[in-house]
C-alpha cells in the first residue's frame, strides 16, 4: 500500500474526522430543527406565490435543498450516511484493540524515571550515605536491614512486585509485569470492561443507524380512517382488517380517557384469523404489520342520530329523533322534518357552510322542513339553541343532542428495521452501563536496583480519585518499612 | 382548597431555596461555616416542602407529576435537590450549594411562569414508558443544568486574580462540570432517546417522527456527544468545557420551552 493510501486510511478512522462528522451532523440537525419551524409551511403547495414574492432562483434553491422538510432531503441523508460510514470504519479499525483490552492487561510502563507531571512517587530503598553496601546495592542492603528473606537480586525484585500486586489487587487492580534486563516493569489495571462498554455503545449506535435506514427505505406507514364495518387491506399480504367497533371512553369530567377499536384480521377467503381490541399504546401485531390506535375523527356530514326539541305554541315539548335519510312527521303538523347534513365545527365560507375541523366545536345540523307545497331549509346549532330556531308556521326547535359518526384513526406500519433498532438500543444501553459502571485506571511502576517508581498512569485519575491512588501508595509504604520516598 | 395545596408548597419551597442560595453565597464570600449551615438548613426545609408539593400534586392529578411542563420542571428540580443532598452526605462540601441552589431557583422561576393546572392523563401518556422516559429525561437534564451551574462558577472563579484563597478550586469545578455531563449523558441517551423512541413506537407507530421535541433531544444528544469526545481527547477542559456546558444549557432551554411555540406531537405538555 502506498504511503498516501495509508494516510487516507488513517484519516478516515481518525478521531478528528469522527468529531468533524459529529459536528456537521449536529449543525445540520440544529439547522433543520430551525428550518422546519421558521420556513413557511405552505411553501410546497404555493410555489407560484413564493416565486412571485422571492423570485425564481431562491425558490428553486429552497425546493432543491428541501428546506421545508430538511430531514428527508438528500443532503441530510448524505450526512447520515457519512456518519454511518465513519462510525463503521472506527469500529472496524478499533474493535480488536477494544475487545482485547477488555480481557488482557498489557504492561505500558517503559521508563526508569517518573514521567513529567505524573501523580506518583520515586521510592528509594536506602540512603547511599548509610553504608558502602547501601551505595553499591541498595536493595540487598534494604532486605538485609529489614530482615526480608533474601535469595538473590532479581528474585527479591519479583518478591517486592508480588507484594505490590497483592496490595493493588485488594483495591481491584489486576497487575502484570515484564522483566527487562533484570528490572521489573509493571502495570496494574482496573475497570477494563469500560473498553467493552465503549465498543458495545458504538456498535449499538451503528446498528440503530442501520435499523433506521432499513425502516425508511423498506418500511411503510399509513394513517387510515374508517368506521365500523369498513375493511382495510394490509398491503400485498392477502389479509385485511375489519373494524368491528370503535368506542371513545370518557371520564366522569367528560374528558377523553381512551379510545378503543375492535379489529378482526380477515384472510382472502373471508375467514376471521384474529380479533383484538387495540388502544393507544397497545397495538396489534400481525405478519410483520403493526396496527396502532392513532387518533379519531368525526365524520363530516354524517351523523347516526339527532334529537330535536320542539316547543309548540301551547308550550308543549316534543322530542323528535332524526336518523340519516329519514323523514320525521311531528304530531299535529302538516310538515315533515329531515336532516340534510351535519357539520361538527360549523363555519360559513364564501362557498357556503363547511366544517372547520373534525372536532365537535360548533356542531350544527342542516335541516329541511317541507310540506306538499313549500320547503324551508335551515340550520340548528347545539351551542347556540336560540339562533335560527324559529320557523314560520312550525314549532320552535332546538338541537337537543347529536351523535356523530366517529371514524377510528389507524396507523398501519410495516418496519423491517424494527428488530434491528431494538437490538441496537439494547446493545448500546448495555454498552453505556459498562462504560459508566467501570472506571478505567492504570497504575504503572518500575522496580529497579536502587529505587522503585509508582504512579497513576492512563485512565480517569481526576482529583477526587487521586486520594484512592494515595491510599494504595500508603499501603505499599506501610508494607515496606524504612523506605525513603520522594513524593512528586 | 386541597386542589391548590401543591401550588402553596411550590411557592414556599421557592422562597426557601432562594433564601438558601443567599446564605450559600454569603458562605462562599465570607467562608463563615454558620452561613453555610444555615443555607443547608434552609435548603433541607425547601426540599421537604417541595417533596410535599410533589406528593400533593400526585394526589390531586391522580398520576405522577410528569405530564405537564410545570410538573416536569418541578420533578427535574427535585431530582437536582436529591442529588445535592446525596453529594453533601458523601463529600461534606457545602460549597456545592453555591452551584446547585441558583440552578434550582432558575428552574423554579421558569416553572412559576408555566401553566399550573393539573389534569388527567391523555390516552397517549397512559404508558409505563411515559414514566421511564420522562423521569430519566428530567434526571439527565438536571445533571446538565448542574454542569452549567458549575461552569458558570468556574468561569467566575477562573477570572479572579492569582493569590486569592479559593473556597472551591478551579480543578474541582472542572471535574464537577465533566462529572455532571458524564452522569447526564448515559441517562439522557437511554431515557430521553431510547425510551422515548420505544414509547413513540407503541403510541404513534414509529420510533422517530422528526417532531420538534424529538429533534431537539437529538440536537442536545449530538452536542453532548461532541463535548464528551473533545473532553476525552483533552481538548475541551476548564474554561472551554464550562462555556460548552452553558451553551448546552441554552440548547436544553430551547428544546424545553420550544413546544410552547414550535408545536408538534409533544405540544400537549
Amino acid at each position: 500500500m502506498a504511503a498516501s493510501d495509508r494516510k487516507i486510511g488513517r484519516n478516515l478512522i481518525s478521531q478528528r474526522l469522527a468529531i468533524t462528522v459529529i459536528s456537521v451532523l449536529f449543525g445540520a440537525t440544529a439547522a433543520g430543527w430551525l428550518f422546519t419551524e421558521i420556513f413557511p409551511y405552505d411553501f410546497k403547495m404555493h410555489l407560484d406565490e413564493y416565486i412571485g414574492k422571492w423570485g425564481v432562483f431562491p425558490v428553486k434553491i429552497c425546493s432543491w435543498l428541501k428546506v421545508y422538510d430538511p430531514f428527508h432531503s438528500f443532503w441530510y441523508a448524505g450526512i447520515l450516511i457519512l456518519f454511518f460510514v465513519v462510525l463503521l470504519l472506527c469500529i472496524i479499525s478499533r474493535w480488536r484493540n477494544f475487545v482485547l483490552r477488555s480481557f488482557k492487561t498489557a504492561v505500558t510502563a517503559a521508563r526508569r524515571e517518573l514521567p513529567d507531571g505524573a501523580h506518583g512517587s520515586v521510592i528509594f530503598y536506602a540512603d547511599p550515605a548509610e553504608s558502602e553496601e547501601a551505595q553499591k546495592d541498595p536493595l540487598i542492603h534494604y532486605a538485609k536491614k529489614h530482615g526480608i528473606d533474601f535469595d538473590g537480586g532479581p528474585d527479591l525484585k519479583e518478591r517486592i512486585y508480588r507484594h505490590l500486586s497483592s496490595v493493588m489487587g485488594r483495591s481491584g487492580f489486576r497487575s502484570v509485569m515484564i522483566d527487562r534486563e533484570g528490572d521489573i516493569f509493571f502495570s496494574a489495571v482496573r475497570g477494563r470492561w469500560k473498553y467493552m462498554g465503549n465498543f458495545l455503545f458504538h456498535a449499538g449506535l451503528l446498528i440503530i443507524t442501520a435499523g433506521g435506514m432499513m425502516g425508511s427505505i423498506m418500511g411503510s406507514t399509513e394513517l387510515l380512517y374508517g368506521k365500523t364495518g369498513d375493511m382495510i387491506p394490509l398491503y400485498k399480504s392477502g389479509y385485511s382488517v375489519r373494524i368491528d367497533d370503535f368506542r371513545i371512553l370518557l371520564s366522569a369530567e367528560r374528558r377523553i380517557d381512551d379510545y378503543i377499536t375492535v379489529l378482526s384480521v380477515v384472510d382472502s377467503g373471508g375467514e376471521t384469523v384474529k380479533t383484538r381490541n387495540i388502544e393507544v399504546n397497545h397495538p396489534l401485531a400481525f405478519e410483520g404489520f403493526h396496527i396502532y390506535q392513532s387518533s379519531y375523527y368525526t365524520s363530516d356530514e354524517e351523523f347516526s342520530r339527532a334529537g330535536i326539541r320542539c316547543v309548540t305554541d301551547d308550550g308543549e315539548i316534543i322530542i323528535l329523533v332524526l336518523s340519516p335519510g329519514e323523514k320525521s312527521f311531528p304530531p299535529d303538523s302538516t310538515f315533515a322534518l329531515e336532516a340534510v347534513s351535519f357539520f361538527p365545527d360549523f363555519r360559513m365560507g364564501e362557498k357556503g357552510p363547511y366544517s372547520a375541523s373534525p372536532m365537535m366545536r360548533n356542531p350544527a345540523l342542516e335541516i329541511r322542513l317541507s310540506d306538499e307545497s313549500q320547503v324551508f331549509p335551515g340550520y340548528l346549532f347545539a351551542l347556540h339553541p336560540r339562533f335560527n330556531s324559529h320557523f314560520e308556521g312550525f314549532y320552535s326547535m332546538t338541537l337537543e343532542d347529536i351523535e356523530p359518526v366517529y371514524l377510528t384513526g389507524l396507523q398501519i406500519s410495516s418496519d423491517p428495521g424494527s428488530p434491528v433498532l431494538w437490538a441496537g438500543m439494547i446493545i448500546a444501553s448495555l454498552g453505556l452501563l459498562l462504560l459508566y459502571s467501570f472506571n478505567y485506571r492504570v497504575i504503572n511502576g518500575y522496580i529497579g536496583k536502587d529505587r522503585m517508581i509508582i504512579y497513576a498512569a492512563e485512565g480517569r485519575w481526576n482529583i477526587s480519585r487521586y486520594d484512592k491512588y494515595e491510599r494504595i501508595e500508603k499501603q505499599i509504604r506501610e508494607m515496606l518499612p524504612g523506605i525513603i520516598s520522594k513524593n512528586v | 382548597m386541597f386542589n391548590q395545596i401543591d401550588i402553596g408548597f411550590f411557592w414556599a419551597s421557592f422562597w426557601f431555596y432562594l433564601s438558601s442560595f443567599i446564605m450559600f453565597s454569603i458562605y462562599a464570600g465570607s467562608k463563615k461555616s454558620s452561613a453555610g449551615k444555615t443555607g443547608m438548613l434552609l435548603f433541607c426545609i425547601a426540599f421537604v416542602l417541595q417533596s410535599s408539593g410533589l406528593v400533593s400534586r400526585w394526589i390531586v392529578s391522580s398520576h405522577p407529576p410528569l405530564a405537564t411542563m410545570f410538573e416536569y420542571s418541578l420533578t427535574m428540580s427535585w431530582i437536582i435537590a436529591v442529588w445535592f443532598i446525596a453529594m453533601i452526605f458523601r463529600y461534606r462540601r457545602m460549597i456545592l450549594g453555591v452551584i446547585v441552589s441558583p440552578v434550582l431557583v432558575m428552574v423554579l422561576v421558569i416553572s412559576s411562569m408555566l401553566p399550573k393546572d393539573a389534569s388527567a392523563l391523555m390516552p397517549a401518556l397512559q404508558s409505563y414508558w411515559f414514566y421511564i422516559h420522562v423521569t430519566l429525561a428530567a434526571a439527565s437534564e438536571g445533571a446538565f443544568l448542574v454542569a452549567a451551574g458549575a461552569g458558570i462558577v468556574l468561569l467566575l472563579r477562573s477570572g479572579r486574580k492569582n493569590g486569592e484563597d479559593p473556597v472551591i478550586s478551579v480543578e474541582y469545578l472542572d471535574e464537577l462540570v465533566s462529572g455532571a455531563i458524564r452522569i447526564g449523558y448515559p441517562v439522557f441517551t437511554i431515557g430521553a432517546l431510547f425510551a422515548g423512541a420505544i414509547w413513540a413506537n407503541y403510541a404513534w407507530g414509529r420510533f422517530w417522527s422528526w417532531d420538534p421535541k424529538e429533534t431537539g433531544a437529538l440536537v442536545i444528544w449530538l452536542f453532548y456527544t461532541l463535548v464528551l469526545h473533545q473532553n476525552v481527547r483533552g481538548r475541551w477542559q476548564g474554561r472551554t468545557l464550562a462555556k460548552m456546558s452553558i451553551i448546552g444549557l441554552g440548547i436544553i432551554m430551547l428544546s424545553f420551552l420550544g413546544n410552547l411555540f414550535l408545536g408538534g406531537l409533544h405540544s400537549y405538555i
